[in-house]
């Protein structure tokens, strides 16, 4: 359904997507996971023809985007970050003007419209105005519009950014119906457990380049079944290099001031792992153990946690 | 496409008119207040009156005509006539005692006869606008009569100052000689008075379709007040090409089959339809309100759509060049002011500096402005201001090109 080829966008010096390809097939939840200013967002506008990639291609049902007619631009939804809504019109009155810039009219409009309000449960305030809405239910009118008229590739940019977890998990249920009835969805997240949740495959990206890709079981594998150990607290950075050379199959994954992350063998117990520490001359101020999810992947690639 | 993108911003604006309404009403506000300190009222009643001083220096058959003339007929309603001696005038118009000093030096009615150039002084109060300038354009339009009266008369005044010069008596020939000068003066004049072409006769109907006077004053207020209030309503209206970047309704628009040129092309049609109707809502009002009357309605209403497609192409401009809301919104009210005050729609244009009328010219307010007020106040045709419908029509065309050209570079996410 969507192949994306060598895919490539500088902004200056700064380069914001790095020669990335991936596809996505029919049907499929394919997640985008990374953190703020990994490149998602410029990604999804390059999938939508509003920037104009430096170099690469992007195909929807094998057809380049960039020469893309209307009938193929109106098999993609798009739901931004923002929640790109007019707040003075009432919830009816956006959706039915954005099915309306798809070529919807008439009866069917208006029944595609009422489906929506009631899979978004919106029904019972869809005359009054946006305006008045809270930040969840603004999401999922927003989330609504660019399903509106049934799209074959449905972008989500980070759709659950600043709502309370209870909305998170409606959204991810109406996520998840419209999959299952066969719309292909790209879903940018920064929230692991979302992508753990959510997605079939899932793409790592950080400074615009892909990691890792693959199903969740495939990506776990860069980690194996090591547990994560942060260590706080006083000692040298020669003593932990050193500390992680002594303990077979230790992996050291990061090393900063004071603070020290671990790849913990499954074979090593915490409880051994910390008289170690302690007899290599750690200070020990704080340790907290991380079981091995899509978040100690990202650690384990590139050092940081997601939402450093 | 272009009408649904239209369709939907008059909806969001029909859900909220305040902004547009406070500026409506700011226009009326505005022509009330300063037809009020000027002392329009709706009729002639509450006309304002013009005192006049007059310092006749030359007591002469022309000065007598002109000064008389401001305390006859219709003029006796606008204008209040004091004579005055020399030096007195200068003393009231020192305290702000009246709107104009007329003087009228020594031997202007001999230099008009003997066809020698001379001229009227008029001394205005620098503190008032508009009630010197009715003295002066009457004052002016007088001057000009008796010099072609003079004229018409002059060879058998000649004759007449010839011998009243010798100080004999007239003779028998010269007397029949000076009647028919006169007689061939009359015979002349006789084609092209009789017969008339042109009956005046009593229409009761044709006397109230006439502008009330004081009606004169709101609109020529108003002419000015409306295109600089169009001019904030379109501002703030441009504003949405920086609301819908931000809030990303733009990104969504484009993300499906909106063209950057459907999209534009509904915005500035949108700006446009919106100055019409605060236009026309402004001018029913003042209608309503005022008693103003368009005598030449099918003059304005062209002239009317050509002054905002020029002033949408100035608010096109402006949010096309900027790069930031808080750009468009800092330096926005800043040029609509200076264009309104350069193109007299705050100050009338008389009462600017001389440099400042010169420089008047590059602001579309000053044609639309003065062209508005001339199809008002003067009822004339279209056909009569080919310079303003051409300006006007170039800034139009000029301005809101260049814009949707600037716009769609800009139109990036």
């Amino acid at each position: 359904m969507l192949r994306i080829e060598n895919l490539t966008k500088s902004f200056n010096d700064l380069i914001a997507v790095d020669h990335i390809s991936f596809h996505v097939q029919k049907g499929e939840i394919f997640g985008f996971l990374g953190p703020n200013g990994a490149g998602k967002t410029t990604t999804i506008n390059m999938i939508c023809s509003l920037l104009k990639p430096d170099s690469g291609s992007v195909f929807i049902d094998e057809t380049d985007i960039l020469s893309a007619s209307a009938e193929l631009r109106n098999k993609l939804g798009v739901v931004p970050q923002e929640t790109a809504l007019y707040e003075e019109l009432s919830a009816e009155e956006n959706l039915m003007f954005w099915g309306s810039i798809y070529g919807m009219s008439g009866k069917v409009l208006k029944t595609r419209v009422a489906e929506l309000l009631e899979l978004t449960g919106l029904q019972e305030r869809a005359r009054e105005r946006v305006k008045n809405y809270s930040g969840g239910m603004k999401r999922r009118l927003n989330m609504a519009a660019g399903m509106i008229h049934t799209p074959k590739l449905l972008l989500l940019d980070e759709p659950t950014v600043g709502i309370d977890p209870q909305a998170r998990h409606n959204m991810l249920d109406v996520v998840r119906d419209v999959a299952r009835k066969g719309t292909t969805i790209l879903y940018t997240t920064h929230y692991m457990d979302e992508a753990e949740l959510l997605c079939d495959r899932l793409a790592i990206i950080d400074h615009g380049r892909i990691l890792v890709m693959g199903t969740q079981q495939e990506i776990q594998q860069v980690v194996g079944e090591n547990r994560l150990l942060k260590v706080s607290g006083t000692f040298s950075p020669e003593t932990a290099e050193l500390f992680a050379k002594q303990i077979d199959d230790l992996m050291l994954i990061s090393l900063k001031k004071n603070e020290v992350v671990y790849g913990l063998p499954f074979k090593l117990g915490t409880g051994e792992f910390i008289e170690k520490l302690a007899a290599a001359g750690f200070q020990i101020d704080n340790l907290s153990i991380k079981e091995p999810n899509l978040d100690t992947v990202f650690l384990k690639l590139t050092g940081r946690e997601l939402r450093d | 496409m272009i009408w649904k993108l239209i369709k939907k911003d008059l909806l969001r604006k029909y859900h909220n008119p305040g902004g547009f309404i406070l500026l409506v009403l700011l226009s009326l506000a505005l022509s009330l207040i300063f037809g009020l300190v000027f002392g329009g009222g709706g009729n002639e009643q509450t006309m304002p009156h013009v005192k006049l001083l007059i310092e006749d220096h030359d007591q002469g058959l022309a000065s007598q005509l002109i000064a008389g003339a401001f305390s006859r007929g219709e003029l006796a309603k606008l204008f209040e006539t004091q004579s005055v001696d020399s030096g007195a005038g200068r003393q009231m118009m020192d305290k702000g005692d009246a709107s104009a000093l007329l003087i009228i030096p020594k031997g202007f009615s001999d230099s008009l006869v003997s066809e020698k150039p001379t001229e009227l002084i008029l001394v205005k109060n620098p503190s008032e606008s508009f009630l010197p300038k009715i003295a002066e354009e009457t004052a002016d339009i007088l001057s000009e009569g008796s010099a072609r009266l003079i004229r018409i008369v002059e060879n058998p005044l000649r004759l007449i100052r010839e011998n009243v010069k010798s100080d004999s008596t007239i003779s028998d020939a010269q007397t029949a000689a000076i009647s028919i000068q006169f007689k061939s003066l009359f015979t002349k004049l006789g084609t092209l008075f009789f017969p008339p072409l042109i009956h005046f006769r009593q229409v009761p109907q044709k006397e109230e379709k006439k502008q009330a006077t004081g009606s004169l004053l709101f609109a020529y207020l108003l002419a000015g007040n409306t295109l600089m209030v169009l001019l904030f309503v379109l501002e703030i209206f441009a504003r949405d090409f920086f609301r819908e970047r931000d809030d990303q309704t733009l990104f969504r628009m484009l993300a499906s089959s909106v063209t950057r040129s459907q999209y534009l092309a509904a915005k500035l049609l949108f700006l446009f339809a919106s100055g019409l109707f605060a236009f026309f809502l402004v001018w029913t009002s003042g209608v309503i309100l005022f008693g103003i009357r368009i005598m030449e309605p099918v003059a304005f209403l062209i002239f009317s759509a050509l002054i905002i497609a020029a002033l949408t192409g100035v608010i096109a401009m402006l949010y096309a060049v900027v790069k930031t809301r808080a750009q468009a919104a800092a330096s926005g009210p800043a040029i609509i002011i200076v264009l309104s005050m350069l193109g007299g729609a705050m100050i009338p244009i008389q009462s600017l500096p001389g440099f400042m009328k010169k420089i008047a010219v590059i602001s579309p307010v000053y044609w639309g402005t003065d062209g508005l007020q001339k199809i008002v106040i003067s009822n004339v045709k279209l056909a009569t201001l080919p310079w303003h419908v051409g300006v006007l029509l170039t800034f139009a065309i000029l301005l809101n090109l260049i814009a949707f050209i600037l716009f769609a570079k800009k139109v990036r996410l």
